[in-house]
């Protein structure tokens, strides 16, 4: 380490009381599903004045990630990833879960597509349908339907979405 | 110490904002060299988009320099507050793993070779190779990577 370190150090604690998870040393075993979004609205926001590289429009499609709560190893909070191009990554703990008829809140990490790490922006989510509502690691195949707000750390960008999971091998 | 940390911490995790005003430059690293302690965090052969803000006021990037690596399925960001990416100064770092685990840590820069050193709006095109510690958060994890960056449109 070098110079700066008790200033990082601090820092380092204090970015890691907003996670309850830190380096993966410990033996584990997650079960989540892989598939690709496809977005069905976006808000203006979303594109206007965006680069191009990081705009969001309907017909969008987005690799995601979905981790549902408490199997094997997942913890009690359901988690979502969007990955946009390999450029931005927006990976959501739901404090509503991954089926949710109104509003709830997220607070989301990874990085934007300006290169910005983001840990712990919050924001809200809503009309979140998971099938199977609960699913099992029987279950091959989920679909997912949503919307976030702010989507990939973008102020008013709403985000329709339906997407297809498959479990990881 | 603590108030500093805070203020940094509160920018760092600054809400939403439009990803419009920045310069970046994006390209393809490989890791050319990997610690055996990394495991599946990082091998050689390994490739990612790797995205380089350098901290510069005029170029709208600010006072703080960014290096994200980016996978198809995870990620890691890391950040040289009020500071740019050089060797013998440290980063604080935050992945996301595949399984959607996260977190943050720290670690050092003991490499870093960009070419050409200082990069401007002009600037189309850069190499870099860097060496970087505790890469993926995990300790003892030193990595090479080597790419070839590309100023965005």
């Amino acid at each position: 380490m070098f110079r700066g370190t008790r200033y990082l150090s601090a820092l380092g604690a204090l970015l890691a009381s907003f996670s309850p998870s830190l380096a993966a040393t410990t033996p584990a075993t997650y079960v989540v599903w892989q598939g690709q979004a496809v977005v069905t609205a976006a808000a203006s926001a979303c594109s206007t004045g965006i680069p191009e590289r990081a705009r969001i429009v309907a017909g969008t499609v987005i690799r995601t990630i979905v981790r549902p709560r408490l199997l094997e190893s997942n913890g009690n909070d359901s988690r979502i990833a969007f990955n946009l191009n390999a450029r931005g990554n927006f990976t959501l703990a739901l404090a509503g879960g991954l089926t949710l008829s109104g509003v709830g809140t997220y607070a989301a990490y990874g990085v934007s597509t300006d290169g910005v790490l983001r840990t712990n922006v919050g924001g809200q989510y809503r009309a979140f349908a998971l099938s199977p509502v609960s699913p099992t690691k029987s279950d091959t195949f989920l679909t997912l339907t949503g919307t976030i707000d702010n989507f990939m750390y973008i102020t008013g960008c709403t985000v329709t979405f339906r997407a297809g999971y498959s479990l990881r091998p | 110490m603590l108030k500093r940390a805070i203020f940094l911490a509160a920018a760092l995790a600054a809400s939403a904002a439009p990803a419009s005003a920045a310069t970046v430059w994006v390209g393809n690293v490989f890791v050319t060299a990997a610690a055996s302690v990394c495991g599946a965090s990082a091998a050689v052969g390994d490739y990612a988009t790797l995205i380089y803000r350098p901290a510069s006021v005029p170029l709208g990037n600010g006072a703080n320099s960014y290096l994200a690596y980016v996978s198809p399925r995870s990620s890691f960001a890391m950040t040289v507050p009020n500071n740019t990416f050089r060797p013998l100064v440290n980063y604080a770092g935050q992945f996301v793993s595949s399984t959607l685990k996260f977190g943050t840590s720290s670690g050092g820069i003991t490499a870093w070779t960009m070419t050409p050193a200082t990069l401007t709006a002009t600037t189309t095109n850069a190499q870099l190779t860097t060496t970087l510690a505790n890469f993926f958060a995990t300790t003892g994890c030193t990595v090479t990577l080597r790419g070839d960056l590309e100023l965005a449109p």
